[in-house]
């Protein structure tokens, strides 16, 4: 039997009909994309989402399980059995659920399909945070103060790592991502025996035990910024944006660019980012997260999927990122290289949340002036 | 429910009037998103934006965003990463 795995270089890149494992605003949003660009689309829901009326601007829809997103939109052999009853070409899994899964991502380039995202590969290596980091160091890539590899497990040597990198510091879950697992220590009092708390919090033991350490000064002014990079073959971009608005580590408000923060320091940031992305063979769409801080930079992560808040790059940029992403796995090279990116004007984008969706009712059905 | 239109403005949502959000998932029902010739020219198209926002039958974070856009420390810019929620904690304490 013939071998179907393809490397990023040959894989099956023509495609007409793209499956889009995803739901709600984003859903809607990688369907408009792939309208514009003249492809298929076939849209996977939950029992739950069912009646939701955006299933039915797809020319295929088809339920593939319960309302439980673990059997839902998160079961990769459901997934993959929809695209192919459905003879799609390619998955877009949008941002959540599989979008940084290496597994699934390998499965749909096993399957023959093109995953609308990085290589197996690229997602496994920036998922570790502590293998991120080494790798960005690599691409000489600004990083965070701190070791780059895992904690040891006396918290006498933790005191004193956390001590050689300067309190406040920050632990956090070598898998986690965003802000979830992580946590703050302004003083060695506070860090305490506590110093596992992001891995708890995580849930997942048997997979993060492991840590890596960042500072930060809470007194001095901090915006975390990002740039969104989209890079393939030897074409790459980037822009910035600032989400410093945040509740509980999550995003409330984004904007673009990031106030404050002169186009000349974000410059030398940005090539190292596209340099980055040309070094660890990245393809597709992704972003780097930095803390900011008295003129410097400093690596977080990298998230190897859309962001919720590509938006604002898009109207500053005037790129349809969604687009682009989807052009790059066709194997259309991007029209534009850095030096063609101009940010244009200003934009904010709020995400308005249900507050308490477990008690809500049904939205009106008639609009009320 | 009504959603704001008009130059600069975009929404991004799924939802319509008649839908139910479900409790199995992410809150997000929607983002809305301005676009201006300046920070201070986007800052007041999202006030408006956000003023024309009316949903009902569910409660959302809507008050909390036009609070934060009517917000001094906010509109001048440079707020780090702490700011939202020392600036929740004062709103409670006082």
């Amino acid at each position: 039997m013939t071998d179907i795995r393809k490397t990023s270089a040959e894989r099956k890149s023509g495609f007409d009909t793209v499956l889009i494992a995803n739901r709600g605003e984003i859903a809607l949003r990688i369907l408009r994309a792939c309208k514009d660009l003249g492809l298929k689309t076939i849209m996977v829901c939950s029992q739950a989402d069912r009646q939701a009326s955006y299933g039915a601007l797809a020319d295929t829809s088809l339920c593939i399980g319960p309302a439980s997103a673990g059997k839902s939109y998160l079961n990769k052999d459901a997934v993959l059995l929809a695209a192919r009853l459905t003879g799609a070409g390619a998955v877009h899994p949008g941002y959540g659920f599989l979008s940084e899964n290496a597994a699934f991502s390998e499965a749909v380039e096993e399957a023959g399909m093109v995953f609308i995202g990085p290589t197996a590969q690229s997602i496994a290596n920036m998922g570790d945070k502590i293998a991120a980091k080494s790798a960005m160091i690599a691409a000489g890539v600004p990083c965070v103060p701190g070791p780059d590899s895992e904690l040891p497990d006396d918290h006498a040597s933790v005191e004193a790592i956390a001590s050689k990198v300067g309190y406040p510091v920050i632990v956090k879950a070598a898998g986690g991502g965003g802000g979830v697992a992580c946590a703050w220590f302004p003083t060695p009092a506070s860090c305490m025996n506590r110093s596992r708390s992001p891995v708890k919090r995580l849930g997942r033991p048997s997979e993060s035990q492991r840590f890596t350490w960042k500072s930060s000064s809470s007194t001095r002014a901090i915006s975390k910024s990002r740039y969104s990079a989209t890079c393939m073959e030897t074409r790459s971009g980037s822009a910035t944006s600032d989400c410093s608005m945040q509740r509980r580590h999550q995003k409330v408000i984004e904007e673009a660019p990031a106030p404050g923060i002169a186009p000349d320091i974000i410059g030398p940031v940005a090539q190292a980012c596209v340099k980055a992305c040309l070094q660890i063979g990245y393809r597709g769409v992704g972003t780097f997260e930095f803390l900011y801080e008295d003129g410097g930079f400093y690596f977080i992560e990298m998230n190897t999927r859309l962001q919720v808040e590509h938006p604002v790059t898009e109207m500053t940029s005037g790129i349809d990122i969604v687009q682009a992403q989807i052009k790059a796995a066709q194997g259309i090279p991007l029209d534009v290289d850095q030096n063609d990116i101009k940010e244009n004007g200003h934009s904010f984008e709020c995400r308005i949340n249900a507050e308490d969706p477990r008690r809500s009712s049904r939205l009106p059905a008639r609009l009320r002036r | 429910m009504t959603l704001p239109s008009g130059p600069g403005i975009r929404v991004d949502t799924h939802v319509h009037a008649g839908y139910k959000v479900s409790p199995y998932y992410d809150s997000l029902i929607g983002k809305l998103i301005v676009h201006a010739p300046s920070r201070a020219e986007a800052i007041t198209v999202m006030r408006a934006a956000l003023a024309e926002t009316e949903i009902e039958g569910i409660s959302t974070n809507l008050p909390l965003l036009c609070m934060l856009f009517d917000d001094e420390g906010f509109a001048a810019g440079g707020t780090d990463i702490h700011y939202l929620e020392k600036w929740l904690k004062q709103r409670s304490a006082s």
